[in-house]
């Protein structure tokens, strides 16, 4: 608006000044400025968008972080409890292992001690001889 | 207005440039926490990989008895879950401070339970919590560690560096409620745990070992017994043991008189055992061979020093394998004197005697020798039969292993190898062996004491069927402490050998001490090799034994 009404203006009054050979080119006037600018209105309106899309990103970046971090807890916690569950099985099998609960159990099944083994040792013949004299489970 | 604005930028330049980074260190000091991450205390394996001790993690319920209202409710509760009296917990929960222990080394899953009551002033620490499984099995060997969690005894001590580990830290960011700001610092540094160490014991010998120790100990009257087995070519233990002793789960309730490794921290006199080094340097020197005649009265006295055998005899014809399967003391002392004081020390020495076996355990005796220059008359005829010098068990099995590994001796080590944190691993180097005898030698009193363990021999009892057992007895009388006499000291009897005689795989020395003389260890030794023949799958040879001429 501003720029139409000053052309006008300007065309409106004549130079006193102009010169005289200036009559054969074509007179030298102000175009109305072309319209560029969408005016105020959408800028805002792109400023506003670029703000609001920022703080949703930046809220969802957030949310993401302490929903991983919740995760991230969730997981520490889960793998203490696994950390317990192993060491109790680790500490299970270690006791069932050790020879003290090895012969008390087998005691309880009622299996006793082996005897002293008789061993085989075969010749090179294929023939075979038996050494040491094998003794009976539970005779000592 | 130009003043101004010099002020405000000197400031500026003052706040952000100068003083900028202690301001900044101060507010993320104040907002980063710094967590000690403990290392976990490496484990120590048998020789087949099974633990004899680890670390687990394990909780400890507090009280903090100015938050808590009421105390006896709160006892109530708890006291059935912690198995701790009421009455106890209420005392501790009245305490004049603010922390009070009320139960420790739980499982996670208890203290969990005990934290969900949600009871105010109640709270739970995690405590690193050392596990053997194998309870006493091994325990004299193995150690166990102090309320810091550092090694107090056996290879828990001799190794705590390399068990301990390094303990890492956690860095992060706090806000002003506790809780980690997710976007901020964190910078940890893990802990390094400790390294491993596997023994070269193996568990199952081992528990054998203690079973049979300790039913002679369990007589009423032995009071200690103690077995050390090594391996005869490599010098290995493959088990060692003294009676009666102890869990190291609960070694602050354990009697402090069993916590020790007796077989190489105690000493004794190992008797006719020794007759043995005797023997073995007499042949060395080549002054006698096995069947060389000594007419042997029953008694011998030099100065005012008599020295009987065991049975008052006619003077007998013994050939030098016959002295010694009949274990004359005459007979070797009077080898001995053809020997002379000073050959018989430099042989003792050689066998180990007097100095540490250089072993990967803590408080090991050296033994007790005197130069023989400072031998006595009496001492100088007692010595050569196993009298008037000191040792250890682990001594006594070490100078049967020079036998069976002809002539040399290979120092006893208990530790096979040992895993740094980072994974490589360090086997144990064998140390360099001590040529003592020659092979020939050696092969010699092989024999003749194959001669002691049979027909003819005074260790009929130490035997073992189909297999060719090569060994000594020994009984010596043990010195009184209270009156530095011998009157009232009771008795060691010994027994130490090796099978097969023929093919030496396993040596294993025995000591009882008793009041008196009248328990052979030969048995122990026969119930013990017998199940180590076994379980290690070692054949008989199949060679006959020979015949010996022990009488001409």
């Amino acid at each position: 608006m501003v720029s139409s009404s000053s052309a006008s203006k300007i065309d409106a009054v004549p130079s006193p000044y102009r010169p005289t050979w200036t009559s054969r080119r074509p007179a030298l006037r102000l175009l109305p400025a072309p319209r560029t600018t969408l005016g105020r209105g959408p800028f805002i309106v792109l400023v506003l968008g670029l703000l609001i899309l920022g703080t949703i990103g930046l809220l969802v970046l957030n949310t993401v972080i302490a929903a991983d971090s919740f995760r991230a807890e969730q997981l520490v916690q889960r793998n203490a409890e696994l950390t317990v569950v192993e060491q109790e099985l680790r500490r299970q099998v270690a006791e069932g292992l050790s020879p003290e609960a090895l012969a008390e159990a087998a005691r309880e099944l009622g299996m006793v001690a082996a005897g002293q083994p008789g061993f085989v040792v075969v010749n090179p013949d294929g023939s075979i001889v038996i050494q040491g004299t094998p003794v009976p489970a539970g005779i000592r | 207005m130009a003043l101004l604005t010099a002020i405000i930028l000197g400031r500026l330049v003052l706040l952000q440039g100068l003083d900028g980074t202690a301001y900044a260190a101060a507010a993320s000091a104040e907002r980063l926490r710094e967590d000690v991450l403990p290392a976990t205390r490496g484990q120590i394996l048998d020789a087949n990989g099974n633990p004899l001790a680890y670390t687990v993690s394990a909780r400890k319920i507090y009280a903090d008895p100015f938050l808590i209202s009421d105390p006896v409710g709160a006892a109530t509760i708890l006291s059935g879950l912690l198995t701790v009296p009421v009455n106890r917990l209420v005392d501790k929960m009245q305490a004049d401070n603010r922390y009070q222990v009320l139960a420790e080394r739980l499982e996670p899953s208890l203290a969990a339970q005990v934290m969900g009551l949600g009871i105010a002033g109640i709270g739970v620490e995690v405590q690193p919590l050392r596990v053997y499984p194998a309870e006493s099995v091994g325990a004299q060997v193995v150690g166990f560690t102090g309320a810091d969690g550092s090694g107090l005894a056996g290879i828990e001590q001799a190794f705590d560096e390399l068990l301990t580990g390094t303990p890492g830290t956690a860095s992060y960011e706090v806000g002003r409620t506790g809780a980690v700001i997710p976007a901020g610092v964190h910078a940890d540094r893990p802990a390094v745990p400790g390294g491993t160490v596997r023994l070269t014991i193996d568990q199952d010998v081992q528990f054998h070992l203690q079973r049979q120790l300790d039913a002679q100990c369990a007589d009423g009257s032995t009071e200690n017994a103690q077995g050390v087995i090594l391996e005869a070519h490599t010098g290995r233990v493959l088990a060692m043991a003294t009676c009666r002793g102890f869990d190291p789960n609960s070694a602050n309730d354990a009697d402090p008189d069993t916590l020790g490794n007796g077989a190489i921290s105690g000493i004794l006199e190992s008797g006719s055992v020794a007759k043995a080094i005797t023997l073995s340097a007499a042949i060395e020197e080549g002054l006698v061979t096995p069947d060389d005649v000594r007419l042997t009265p029953d008694s011998i006295t030099v100065g005012n020093t008599t020295v009987r055998d065991a049975h008052p005899h006619d003077p007998i014809n013994y050939t030098i394998t016959g002295i010694l399967a009949k274990s004359s003391n005459v007979g070797t002392i009077g080898i001995a004197r053809e020997l002379g004081n000073e050959r018989l020390e430099e042989y003792l020495r050689k066998f180990g005697v007097g100095a540490p076996t250089g072993i990967e355990l803590p408080g090991e005796s050296p033994g007790i020798l005197v130069p023989h220059q400072e031998w006595s008359i009496a001492q100088s005829i007692n010595i050569p039969i196993g009298q008037g010098f000191a040792l250890t068990t682990l001594q006594m099995a070490s100078i049967y292993q020079t036998i069976a590994n002809g002539g040399v001796r290979i120092p006893p080590r208990i530790v096979a190898s040992t895993t740094a944190p980072d994974g490589t691993v360090t086997d144990t180097v064998q140390p360099e062996g001590v040529r003592v005898i020659s092979e020939e030698a050696a092969a010699t009193m092989a024999y003749m004491l194959e001669a002691v363990v049979g027909e003819g021999g005074t260790a009929l009892n130490a035997s073992i069927g189909g297999y060719r057992v090569a060994g000594k007895t020994g009984t010596a009388q043990r010195p009184n402490p209270a009156c530095r006499c011998y009157a009232g000291g009771g008795f060691w009897t010994t027994f130490a050998g090796f099978a097969p005689a023929d093919a030496p795989r396993y040596v294993m020395s025995v000591m009882l001490q008793r009041p008196d003389s009248g328990v052979p260890a030969g048995p122990v030794f026969k119930n013990v090799m017998t199940f180590v023949l076994a379980h290690e799958a070692v054949a008989p040879t199949g060679a006959a034994r020979p015949e010996f001429i022990l009488i001409v």
